[in-house]
């Protein structure tokens, strides 16, 4: 198993520039998208009601370039497939969740 | 501090974004300069107008009559707005099928009143969407305003299009922060005059320096207007409120009220004015009646940024008692974190909340953005100086920073042209295009690009007071008589700066000896 990941990490680091293109440009779009939407689950509501609505659209530009500059500045590209890789899924598990719950 | 590796990293990212999206960046950044002073523009377009209108105390009986004309069903929502030529608007409207978009809309029984003497201006039934056609003088600050939004592309692709460019523009004022070592020293930092590609390079990182905070703020707020609706509400609804955009929009807005409204007869709307100058510090521009005369009507008062103040404020009374109810929050239905911050990116991104001081600050830093991006993309071509393939990207650099000042002419010589008689919401855009193609075949002939269209953008700008005032535009004596300070500002600003791209203004030092150009111009 460590030996596997040990070959995965390697493969990744010797294609570090296509890694890099991929993480920050398609995969940096996708995943702001997604936190974007998966946001209000777990956002506060605040007093009025809507502060989950407006602070996930607000902040969608923020979110971008925090995920665009992560992926640009990040040394490993192994690290990097983790963090955006696990970010992606946890994000689409609170989606289809939310998804189950309204079809249930 | 970054090592090497990051810091190359980001210096190919600031190259690479200022590049590819360089050109369509300049001109929202340019056109959203003189988008600032759109109001003013118009103002200017239409010969004057007041710059802060507001609605004089006493109208209730203007309104009450005018409701006796118009059909009960036109009752659903009334509204009065003090326009910029001194008239009150007075709409009644209800929904129905416009037939020829087969959509629900607007349809309105507009008067124009003169308040001083209460005679009817004008009445007007049409549909909301069809209203800007009836205003045929304000082509031109609407033109500007398009242009910079949507860069006059079909929604929602035009959003799309500048909401990336503000994220380009985000990017590569990041980059250029993080990249910098520095960053305090270079904002101190004469030009030095040691060669062509070092002096431009000063200009370019002292103005980005200056204007760092300022071009993340606005990237920032202007990604936000352009992705806001066309793609965060439908992202946002789509898990929230399992893809019922009028769902999400309900929760932000407020759902409209189900309940069966009894007659009432209204409260007395010049008491309301009082109340609500009194309450907001200045009087109200805008008044909204929901449920017109019903027990349940909703009066809404919108005024401007009150003195001291940053942001505008809307005031809601009870329509049949008068009641104070509150003040209506921009989103939801009370105050919370979320309305606040959406308050303030109006103010921040047009720069409105200081009035023309504020404005003029954001005009000249959104000059000195177009400057940095321009002076980065010349920076780009120098550096690749004996490749051939950048020689084309260097002219069009050049044929654009120059050609689209010189378009934006042009379209206000057409507005001007046609504003007597001809369609000017056709013409308008029209010029514009008819200029750009005629500066891009010049630019195209031209050995020196920047020497050629300056002098023409010089002239047309000499050109523009002289033609306002030979199609009937209010002449300078009558400006000065009457006060219209945003008519003068904008000639004297035209006839100086032409001058100064004629090179007809003295200059405080002899010119520095130029080197010779690059292969870009």
């Amino acid at each position: 198993m460590m030996e596997w990941m040990r070959a995965s990490a390697q493969a990744l680091e010797s294609r570090a520039v296509l890694v890099r293109w991929i993480t920050a440009g398609p995969v940096a779009v996708v995943l702001s998208a997604l936190f974007t939407s998966a946001m209000p689950l777990w956002f506060p509501e605040g007093s009025a009601g809507v502060d989950h609505i407006v602070f996930p659209i607000l902040l969608f530009p923020a979110t971008w370039a925090t995920i665009f500059f992560y992926a640009i500045l990040e040394t490993s590209q192994a690290r990097s497939v983790i963090v955006m890789g696990g970010a992606t899924v946890i994000n689409l598990v609170l989606i289809a969740g939310a998804f189950w719950g309204a079809g249930a | 501090m970054l090592d090497q590796q990051r810091t190359k990293r980001l210096v190919a990212v600031h190259g690479w974004s200022g590049t590819v999206l360089g050109l369509l960046l300049y001109a929202v950044v340019l056109t959203g300069a003189v988008a600032v002073f759109a109001n003013e523009i118009g103002h200017w377009s239409k010969g004057g107008g007041q710059a802060s209108p507001k609605i004089p105390g006493v109208v209730h009986k203007t309104v009450m009559d005018l409701s006796r004309e118009v059909d009960p069903s036109f009752h659903e929502e009334v509204s009065i707005l003090a326009e910029e030529d001194g008239n009150l608007r007075v709409s009644f409207q209800r929904h129905q099928e416009n037939p020829e978009t087969g959509r629900t809309e607007d349809y309105a029984e507009i008067f124009r009143i003169d308040p001083e003497t209460g005679e009817r201006v004008s009445h007007n039934s049409v549909y909301l969407s069809e209203l800007r056609e009836l205003d045929r003088l304000a082509a031109l600050e609407r033109f500007l305003v398009d242009l910079h939004v949507r860069l006059y592309v079909p929604a929602p692709w035009g959003l799309f299009l500048t909401g990336i460019l503000g994220l380009a523009m985000m990017v590569a004022a990041v980059s250029g922060f993080l990249m910098h070592r520095h960053l305090i020293r270079d904002i101190f930092t004469a030009p030095r005059a040691r060669g062509l590609l070092s002096d431009r390079r000063d200009r370019h990182v002292l103005a980005a320096a200056w204007g760092l905070p300022f071009s993340i703020l606005l990237a920032f707020t202007g990604a936000f207007f352009s992705f806001a609706i066309s793609l965060g509400l439908p992202l946002v609804a789509m898990v929230a409120f399992g893809g019922d955009q009028q769902a999400a929009i309900e929760a932000v807005l407020g759902a409209p009220q189900e309940e069966q409204p009894v007659s009432a007869y209204p409260a007395s709307l010049d008491y309301i004015i009082l109340d609500s100058t009194e309450r907001a510090g200045v009087a109200p521009r805008f008044i909204a009646i929901e449920r017109f005369g019903t027990d349940s009507a909703l009066v809404s008062t919108s005024h401007g940024v009150a003195e001291g103040g940053i942001v505008r404020q809307t005031l809601m009374f009870d329509g049949a008692t008068r009641a104070f109810l509150g003040e209506k929050p921009t989103l939801g239905t009370s105050p919370s974190a979320g309305s606040a911050a959406v308050s303030i990116m109006g103010p921040l991104h047009f720069g409105n909340f200081a009035g023309f001081a504020s404005k003029l600050a954001w005009f000249a830093l959104g000059l000195a953005m177009s400057f940095v991006i321009a002076t980065g993309m010349q920076l780009w071509v120098f550096k690749r100086v004996d490749s051939a393939g950048w020689h084309g990207f260097g002219r069009a650099v050049e044929i654009t920073v120059w050609g689209l000042p010189v378009a934006l002419l042009g379209c206000a010589v057409a507005f001007f042209l046609t504003a007597p008689a001809g369609d000017t919401y056709w013409w308008t855009p029209a010029g514009f295009v008819i200029a750009s193609f005629i500066v891009i075949r010049i630019g195209l002939k031209a050995a020196n690009v920047s020497a050629t269209l300056r002098p023409i953008a010089g002239a047309l700008c000499l050109l523009l007071p002289l033609l306002r005032h030979l199609t009937g535009g209010t002449s300078i004596s009558e400006a000065v008589i009457e006060g219209e300070l945003a008519v003068l500002s904008i000639d004297l600003l035209l006839v100086f700066g032409g001058l100064a791209l004629l090179n007809m203004l003295p200059t405080l030092r002899p010119r520095a000896s130029v080197p010779t150009p690059g292969p870009a111009e």
